[in-house]
């Protein structure tokens, strides 16, 4: 039930988790291209078409966007908000996901319109589990936002 | 029967005052005696020269007739004479019964009365005699017979009447002796005739009666002899009357004098005998001198204290007495020369016809021998009727002064000596009586009582002027307190303006050139200038200071609070050690130091110094720097507190500050803190899930490689790495219970808790746990905290009963203590009591491995029941359960302070 032309972008600098995300994705088969930014600002490029990313279609935006809040250089909650504050992300799903279970962490992410906050368990059959099931509810079951044409 | 003697109760007795009753029964004791003598008397005579022979007499006396004449007329006397003095004895009655005229024109009466009375009861008695002889007895009368019991009754009649009438009228006088007589009842001279020529005239006569009739003997001869024995009687009593007249002339012609006496009848008065009329006529006449000296004396006085009452100083006193002196004594030139205390000499300051002059008209030196250096050393006066010769007095003076006599006397004021009034006569001799001496020392009295009654009176006058100068000073001192006091509103912020009204106002008021204010220092050992006022500059300065150790007494005086007041600051107690090193140099004179004090310690001083010379402080002066010493005071105690103040606000920010930083410190901290939670829920748990994920990783993907042996170990790094996990997760919930804001509601505890069963027994399904949840248990806290809490209890309870059959957890409050306190209880292993204080620490745990735990949940049910100012504490049994036990304040906000730090 997967939309394999779907992009998922994955923020995260650990390559741990890195590995471990893509590895509990592909195990439980979400096949989507999985475009992996290292860092806040390489993820805004992503999204905006500029730094590394200039020239990227920017029409053509992630079905999700997996966040981490702990980045180098510009933070999680940076990237949110300015995905928010961009016209043409404004609308983009976002969804935490972090290993802080911090209230503020937690309420400042809705605050800036995150569509989800996820804590990665440390419990990889648990983290397994939450990566299915976001998967299942993100890429399958959720209508995101009609592309601008 | 009483027999009174009216002879020496006449003359005795004079201060009793005759009664009226004593003088009616010695009257009427008169009157008997007047009218039973001469028959008696006469009787006696009769049988004596034979006329009657005793049977006659006898006879006359045992008939009715003789006895009833004479009772007769004795009856009449008593009754008719004393009603004749009725006047005199109720004057004496009562002073007011009848007039004094009355009783005087009783008394004149009295003798026409008496005579009358008495000598026709006499007159007629011999033909009583007769009458009863003839009628009775055998006696014929002849003519002869008639003329001489006539005659014999005559004359007793007077030889006993006499008498008898001077004693009465010694009666009378005894009674009118306090009227005062115009002129005189019965004269001396008469009863000097009376007695003197009369009764020798009529004794005679009865002598050569009773001769005749014994001798039958009568010639021309014997009739010669007895004529010329009375003319002798006559004449010798004619004789001692007028000598007796002679004698009373002077004092005679006093009675019915007018008054004052004039001056003929002063003349008058000089004795004129020898007897004691001569010499009581001299006393007289020198008590009248006396008494006119006296009163010449009391005039002079009179002139004196009026004249200097008039006059305005001393001088024109010392004028007037001199003035009077010259006029008392009639002398050419009076003097009032007064003894210099100082050279010794003495002074000519007063003088008839000159001015006075307190440097002195003369002088005459303190060793020069002069009769005023000698009364002022002898302390006597001393009259000198010639002194040409007089050794007392050197030939300068004598010369100088050209005087032939004089009277001189000492003059003393307050008992001191104080000079001489002298009088001097220059062209005649004059001697000097005792008049003249009383004169001169009774002016010299008087003067010096008029000098003290008009030095009282300038005295009284300067202390009128200094009292109504005063009055103006406390005026003036009064309204400069005022001005002074508008002043206080500046004294918290600018002391120094307030501080030169001061010294400006002091040394305007108390009119000095030094006005300054000093304090203490906080050593006590210094005093610093606070402002200086000098009046001539018109300048300001300050900081000056001086040292205790310099000035020892002054500050013992000062620290003492006692107000200094050195009229001459060079000599003056506290204040002389000034001299050399601030008197001198500054000029200044008196000082004038009130100490400032604060609570009765002396923190200041505020002194007037008085520039060039002495200075007698007056004490409303004192008081005025008391009263601004005092206003200083109060100024820098406001500006002290206003000192306080500023910089308890200083200090106020400062703390502010303090608790700025400290809070930015514990923010910092904080957030350290939070950050390092941070990290640890991030960066220690990426790393777990890492190893976590990959040891999973290899157990699936190489599976086929691994033994049991490292399929077991795989786990085995699984476990431990999850239950790390939890670790982290635990310590995390500790560390946030500590530091979340607590957001009070009402809790209901009851539905908390039974929420947190569902989930444990969703969690763990194969459990049969009995669970008893006591309805509507609520306090008032943080929800989370509290669940949080609740669900470490409880989580433990249901841990700790898995080993236990019919396991059963209970959730109530109960009242222990009078407060209400909630228990979770259960009936699992417990523990032993003597660990129970480990109970609550961190990572304390008194149970292994078969039961999972961190031993952090305790410790964080500890902290968030602290942090709601409850307190929590177990009891338990090994084996048989155990109970926790927790309060909850009713508002933790109030109870236990606690700063929270949020965003």
């Amino acid at each position: 039930m997967t939309t394999k032309d779907s992009v998922i972008l994955l923020v995260e600098d650990n390559p741990d988790d890195e590995a471990l995300t893509l590895r509990a994705l592909k195990k439980n088969n979400i096949l989507n291209k999985v475009v992996v930014a290292r860092d806040g600002i390489e993820a805004l490029d992503y999204l905006f078409g500029t730094g590394v990313h200039a020239g990227r279609d920017v029409s053509d935006q992630p079905q999700v966007v997996l966040l981490d809040l702990k980045l180098p250089k510009v933070d999680g909650h940076e990237v949110l908000r300015r995905i928010r504050a961009t016209e043409s992300t404004r609308l983009q799903p976002v969804v935490i996901l972090t290993t802080s279970n911090e209230d503020r962490d937690v309420i400042s992410s809705y605050q800036l319109g995150a569509n989800s906050y996820i804590r990665k368990p440390v419990d990889f059959e648990q983290f397994m589990e939450a990566i299915r099931q976001l998967g299942l509810y993100w890429l399958v079951l959720n209508i995101p936002p009609p592309r601008p044409d | 029967m009483q027999v009174p003697n009216p002879g020496s109760n006449a003359t005795g007795n004079d201060n009793l005052a005759l009664t009226a009753a004593e003088f009616r029964r010695r009257f009427r004791w008169l009157i008997f005696y007047t009218w039973n003598i001469p028959p008696i008397f006469g009787l006696g005579f009769i049988l004596l020269i034979g006329v009657l022979t005793p049977a006659q007499i006898l006879g006359i006396l045992t008939t009715p007739l003789e006895p009833a004449y004479i009772l007769g007329w004795l009856a009449f006397a008593l009754w008719f004479l004393p009603r004749c003095m009725r006047p005199l004895a109720d004057w004496l009655d009562s002073k007011t019964g009848s007039s004094p005229e009355q009783a005087v024109r009783a008394v004149r009466r009295f003798p026409l009365i008496f005579w009358a009375t008495f000598l026709i009861y006499l007159v007629v008695a011999p033909a009583s005699v007769i009458v009863a002889a003839e009628i009775y007895t055998d006696f014929v009368a002849t003519p002869y017979d008639w003329f001489r019991i006539e005659l014999v009754a005559l004359i007793v009649s007077i030889i006993v009447g006499l008498p008898i009438f001077f004693l009465t009228f010694d009666l009378f006088g005894q009674a009118l002796g306090e009227l005062e007589l115009k002129r005189p009842i019965i004269t001396i001279k008469t009863k000097v005739f009376l007695i003197g020529a009369l009764v020798p005239l009529l004794i005679d006569t009865m002598l050569v009666q009773y001769y005749w009739t014994r001798t039958g003997y009568f010639t021309f001869e014997t009739f010669g002899v007895w004529l010329l024995l009375e003319a002798l009687a006559i004449g010798g009593s004619l004789i001692f009357a007028h000598s007796f007249g002679q004698s009373l002339g002077p004092l005679q012609r006093l009675i019915g004098a007018p008054r004052p006496l004039p001056e003929e009848h002063l003349s008058a008065l000089r004795p004129r005998s020898t007897d004691e009329l001569g010499l009581l006529t001299a006393d007289f006449r020198n008590l009248l001198d006396e008494l006119q000296l006296q009163n010449e004396i009391l005039e002079l006085n009179n002139r004196l204290l009026r004249t200097v009452g008039g006059v305005e100083d001393t001088g024109a006193a010392l004028t007037v007495v001199v003035d009077l002196c010259k006029q008392a004594l009639g002398a050419d030139q009076a003097f009032l020369i007064v003894h210099d205390e100082v050279t010794g000499d003495f002074v000519g300051v007063a003088q008839t016809g000159d001015e006075f002059r307190p440097d002195g008209h003369w002088r005459v030196h303190a060793d020069e021998p002069s009769l005023t250096k000698w009364v002022f050393e002898q302390g006597q006066t001393i009259a000198v009727e010639d002194m040409a010769n007089d050794p007392r007095v050197s030939a300068r003076v004598r010369a100088s002064f050209s005087t032939r006599s004089s009277i001189s006397t000492l003059i003393r004021r307050d008992g001191q000596k104080f000079g001489v009034l002298m009088a001097i006569q220059r062209e005649q001799p004059r001697a000097y009586g005792s008049r003249e001496i009383v004169l001169i020392e009774s002016l010299a009295r008087e003067a010096a009582l008029a000098l003290q009654t008009q030095q009282l009176r300038q005295a009284r006058a300067q202390a009128e002027i200094a009292l109504r100068d005063s009055e103006q000073r406390l005026v003036q001192q009064q309204e400069a307190l005022i001005r002074l006091a508008e002043y206080q509103v500046y004294a918290a912020s600018d002391i120094d303006r307030v501080l030169q009204a001061v010294t400006e106002t002091v040394a305007a008021v108390i009119g000095v050139q030094r006005a300054s204010v000093w304090r203490i220092n906080h050593d006590r050992d210094e005093i610093i200038c606070l402002d200086l006022f000098e009046r001539d500059t018109q300048r300001h300065s300050q900081d000056a200071m001086l040292s205790g150790t310099d000035y020892p007494a002054y500050f013992t005086a000062l620290k003492e609070n006692r107000l200094i007041i050195a009229n001459n600051a060079m000599t003056a107690s506290e204040t002389r050690e000034f001299s050399q090193t601030y008197l001198v140099p500054q000029g200044i004179g008196a000082m004038l130091d009130a100490p400032i004090h604060r609570a009765g310690r002396a923190i200041g001083v505020l002194c007037s110094e008085h520039v060039d010379g002495q200075r007698h402080w007056k004490t409303d002066e004192a008081n005025f720097s008391n009263s601004v010493a005092d206003f200083v005071s109060l100024c820098l105690e406001l500006h002290d507190h206003h000192l306080t103040a500023n910089e308890l606000a200083h200090h106020r920010e400062h703390l502010e500050e303090l608790v700025l930083s400290r809070t930015a410190e514990l923010e910092t901290v904080n957030r350290e803190l939070e950050a390092f939670s941070y990290s640890v829920s991030h960066d220690l748990r990426a790393p777990l899930r890492a190893i976590d994920g990959f040891a999973r990783a290899l157990s699936e993907d190489y599976a086929d490689r691994l033994d049991d042996n490292g399929q077991d170990y795989l786990n085995r790094v699984r476990a431990g790495t999850q239950r790390m996990g939890i670790l982290i997760d635990d310590m995390l919930q500790l560390s946030r219970v500590g530091r979340a804001e607590l957001r009070p509601v009402e809790v209901y505890l009851s539905s908390v808790a039974r929420d947190i069963v569902t989930e444990l027994a969703l969690a763990d399904p194969g459990r049969q746990v009995e669970v008893e949840i006591s309805p509507n248990l609520s306090a008032r806290g943080d929800p989370r905290l509290l669940r949080v809490m609740l669900t470490n209890l409880l989580d433990n309870a249901w841990k700790y009963t898995c080993k236990t059959q019919q396991a059963r957890i209970e959730f109530r409050q109960v009242e222990i203590g009078g407060e209400q306190v909630y228990s979770v209880h259960d009936n699992g292993v417990g523990f032993d009591m003597q660990y129970a204080d480990k109970l609550f620490g961190a990572f304390q745990r008194l149970h292994g491995a078969e039961f999972p735990g961190t031993g952090i949940g305790l410790a964080t049910v500890t902290r968030i029941i602290t942090r709601h100012g409850g307190r929590v504490w177990a009891e338990a049994e090994l084996g048989k359960g155990a109970t926790f036990f927790f309060t909850l304040a009713c508002d933790p906000d109030t109870k236990v302070p606690h700063i929270t730090y949020g965003n």
